[in-house]
């Protein structure tokens, strides 16, 4: 079976637990321990420093590196400070970037349509699938707000752990553009019993190395009471799927 | 000498400044407009300030990558800047390199509990003061409330040629400011900053009451924010026009030894 | 340059910082070392207690001070607990009150218009320009608000530097929002906000006495802004708008 990981982040972090992996080798280093064939990437800097900076460093530390698929992350346009619609979609087909990541909280902007209507109408022209973990949205009803504001949009939100059932299943339930990234989705028979209600195509398989653990999320789906046909879908297909759909 | 009028003026100050304590690099969580070496120096121009000391990026994720930044502008700009090297309790590297890397350096910044929530005097820190300690290097410490400021205090007890620079604090809370006061008394290495993006008038008169105004250094905490109000608030407070000057350079000649 | 001071505060607050000056005689003295020369004032007690009590406090204590002139804390008119239109815009009128400071979350109550209709609909009749402090109404609350009542001008007070990602977008969907410069602090802040939005947007402040005058007017002092600019920000704004109001 492949693994396609959908969420790993390059470079160094302003925090760094006891033997916490840093580098991009040590990053590897598990990736090959876990089998996972390559892992969608974003860069630290662009998360906790300058954005464009980041975007740019994430660039230099993929080149040439097939391993890594290059995501980057957005910001409004607000300013003047990040690039305009146009710039960001010629940047991403220029640079083999297909697929954009999102931290509303972290950032600091609100994912409302006055505010995001227009970049959200692009991604969703183009296909392209946005990435946030579920931290950086205020709560489950924010979540809900922002897959029925942008229906056309499809977006993997993450690191959802697994104590949200009972808030995430309505929405599950609503909106099918919501997708659970499967690393640390952690409820007991929880890839199981999403499978059997949503299907396992609503299922992506990311790690969040190297804050999370690689070989817990492999072993998560590889013990799944679900068949191999579905374990396929969510360790690499529905990923590669997405990405293939976009136009850019 | 009339500091009203040369706020109002809006034009280049014609006495010497040197803030103490300036962001190099952009912030993650909110637009900070530009953020470079560039545009330190060209804010510097507009409000007349002589020398910034710039400490790498917000609170530096990558700390290589920031500091490197930084030397770059120190570089460019080397009669204009100064630098403080980013550490971490999360690993023991040499400072030594970017001395060497840059003349502009001339101290370290210690912001440890924006790096995990670490205490200033996490004893994987202590090489580092150390290190300070044996140059007789400024400390830029990040604190808030009074745990930190007392922490920095045992530092100062335990490293007495470190000079400890507490930021923020004197314009904090009341627990934070007692606490500065009782540390800066107890340690003739620590001294204190004004950087605060929003406070009362009368709040830095009530502190230099306090303990004096000779080891107040002039800080605006630029570009996480604006800088040109930090000046105003300083200048225009009813400190006497000595204790001004003391604040704006004086002092920083001295702690900085520039 | 002439300073009006488009919001500060009078009264005795429930704690302050050491050394903060709060009595009108020290806030005044600020006002003159900083050369502002007049200020619109809101009461304490107006905000945190007695709306309708502190409103009256406040012009007792600026009677004879021409300097200052009355802002009214402002709430609905819930079970009668404060005035209605009619009766808000004869006293208004009749005292000289041509602003009005609301405080949805500290006065616990809704902002939208099943709660806030009658108060909004008066103040935009009468161009009442509306003033609150970010935190009664922030992120996507700003823009509902701005957005529920678009014939009323807001201005919105203690902001900080870290907002611009959350102001941009609804200053660009709403035209009725203005910002209060004091502790509007983003690094070239003004100068930014006038190259997308222009300064007639721009009211100054202090939010004294919390707030730094001398900081608030260094700010526009030194903003690389034209002078016009400066002058517009720094009284001219506040000045068309309160000439504006028609009681």
């Amino acid at each position: 079976m492949r693994f396609i990981d959908a969420r790993c982040q390059l470079g160094r972090r302003c925090v760094i637990r006891e033997n916490e992996p840093v580098t991009k080798a040590e990053i590897l280093e598990l990736m090959d321990r876990c089998r996972i064939e390559r892992a969608v990437a974003y860069h630290a800097i662009a998360k906790e420093g300058d954005v464009k900076a980041g975007n740019m460093e994430l660039l230099k530390d993929t080149e040439g590196d097939s391993r890594f698929l290059r995501q980057w992350v957005a910001l409004p346009h607000t300013f003047g400070e990040f690039m305009s619609v146009e710039e960001l979609l010629k940047g991403m087909k220029e640079n083999s970037v297909s697929s954009i990541r999102m931290f509303p909280k972290t950032h600091g902007y609100s994912l409302k349509p006055y505010a995001l209507g227009k970049f959200m109408d692009a991604m969703a022209e183009h296909k392209i699938p946005v990435f946030m973990t579920y931290n950086e949205l205020a709560s489950e009803d924010a979540l809900y707000a922002m897959l029925t504001d942008y229906p056309k949009v499809n977006f993997i939100i993450s690191d959802v752990s697994y104590r949200e059932e009972r808030k995430l299943f309505p929405i599950l339930e609503h909106c099918p553009n919501f997708h659970i990234g499967t690393g640390n989705y952690v409820v007991h028979g929880g890839v199981k019993t999403m499978c059997e209600y949503f299907g396992a195509e609503r299922m992506i398989f990311d790690t969040g190395l190297p804050t999370g653990s690689a070989a817990a999320a492999v072993s998560l789906i590889c013990f799944a009471e679900i068949s191999e046909e579905e374990k396929t879908l969510i360790a690499s297909g529905n990923l590669e799927r997405m990405l293939s759909e976009v136009e850019l | 000498m009339d500091y009203t009028k040369h706020i109002f003026a809006g034009a280049p100050v014609d006495f010497e400044v040197i803030d103490v304590h300036v962001h190099h690099g952009a912030n993650p969580g909110y637009y900070p407009g530009p953020a470079g070496g560039d545009d330190i120096v060209h804010a510097m121009g507009r409000l007349g300030v002589d020398i910034c000391c710039c400490t790498p990026g917000a609170t530096a994720s990558d700390f290589d990558y920031f500091n490197e930044q930084l030397a770059k502008s120190l570089d460019k700009h080397p009669h204009k800047l100064r630098g403080y090297v980013m550490i971490t309790p999360h690993d023991a590297a040499d400072p030594d390199r970017w001395f060497k890397r840059s003349p502009g350096f001339i101290g370290l910044k210690s912001i440890p509990f924006c790096q995990g929530e670490v205490s200033i005097d996490d004893p994987r820190l202590w090489d580092y003061y150390a290190y300070a300690d044996r140059r007789g290097l400024p400390v830029l410490v990040h604190t808030w409330a009074a745990p930190e400021v007392e922490a920095t205090t045992r530092m100062a007890e335990k490293y007495p040629n470190a000079r400890f620079i507490v930021a923020h604090a004197a314009l904090t809370g009341s627990a934070a400011k007692q606490a500065l006061i009782d540390g800066m008394k107890q340690c003739e290495n620590m001294a204190c900053d004004t950087a605060i993006s929003d406070t009362y008038d009368g709040a830095l008169e009530w502190f230099v009451d306090k303990v004096g105004a000779d080891r107040v250094l002039y800080g605006s905490d630029f570009i996480t924010f604006e800088c040109s109000h930090i000046l105003g608030r300083v200048a225009m407070s009813k400190l006497t026009d000595d204790e001004k000057e003391k604040i704006f350079s004086r002092n920083a000649r001295q702690w900085l030894r520039l | 340059m002439r300073f009006f001071d488009a919001s500060c505060r009078l009264g005795r607050p429930a704690a302050f910082g050491e050394g903060m000056p709060w009595q009108t005689d020290e806030i005044l003295e600020i006002m003159a070392r900083c050369h502002i020369d007049g200020a619109l004032a809101y009461h304490i007690v107006a905000r945190e207690g007695e709306t309708q009590d502190g409103n009256e406090l406040l012009l007792r204590e600026i009677a004879q001070i021409p300097q200052l002139q009355p802002q009214w804390c402002a709430l609905p008119a819930t079970y009668d607990e404060f005035l209605h239109a009619d009766a808000l815009r004869d006293a208004m009128k009749e005292n000289g009150v041509r602003t009005l400071r609301i405080a949805p979350k500290s006065f616990a109550h809704s902002a939208r218009p099943y709660a806030m209709k009658e108060l909004m609909g008066f103040a935009a009749e009468c161009r009442v320009p509306v003033f609150f402090d970010y935190g009664e109404a922030p992120c996507d609350e700003l823009y509902e608000i701005c957005h529920d009542y678009p014939d009323v001008s807001f201005v919105i007070t203690n902001t900080a530097y870290a907002l611009n990602r959350w102001l941009g977008p609804v200053l660009d969907a709403c035209g009725n929002l203005y910002l209060g410069t004091g502790n509007y602090v983003p690094h070239r802040g003004l100068e930014t906000f006038c190259k997308y939005y222009a300064a007639d947007r721009l009211v100054f402040n202090t939010n004294l006495p919390t707030g730094s005058a001398t900081a608030a007017v260094s700010l526009v002092c030194f903003a690389d802004i034209s002078k016009e600019e400066k002058e517009l920000i720094a009284h001219g704004n506040i000045e068309r708008l309160l000439g504006e109001v028609r009681l």
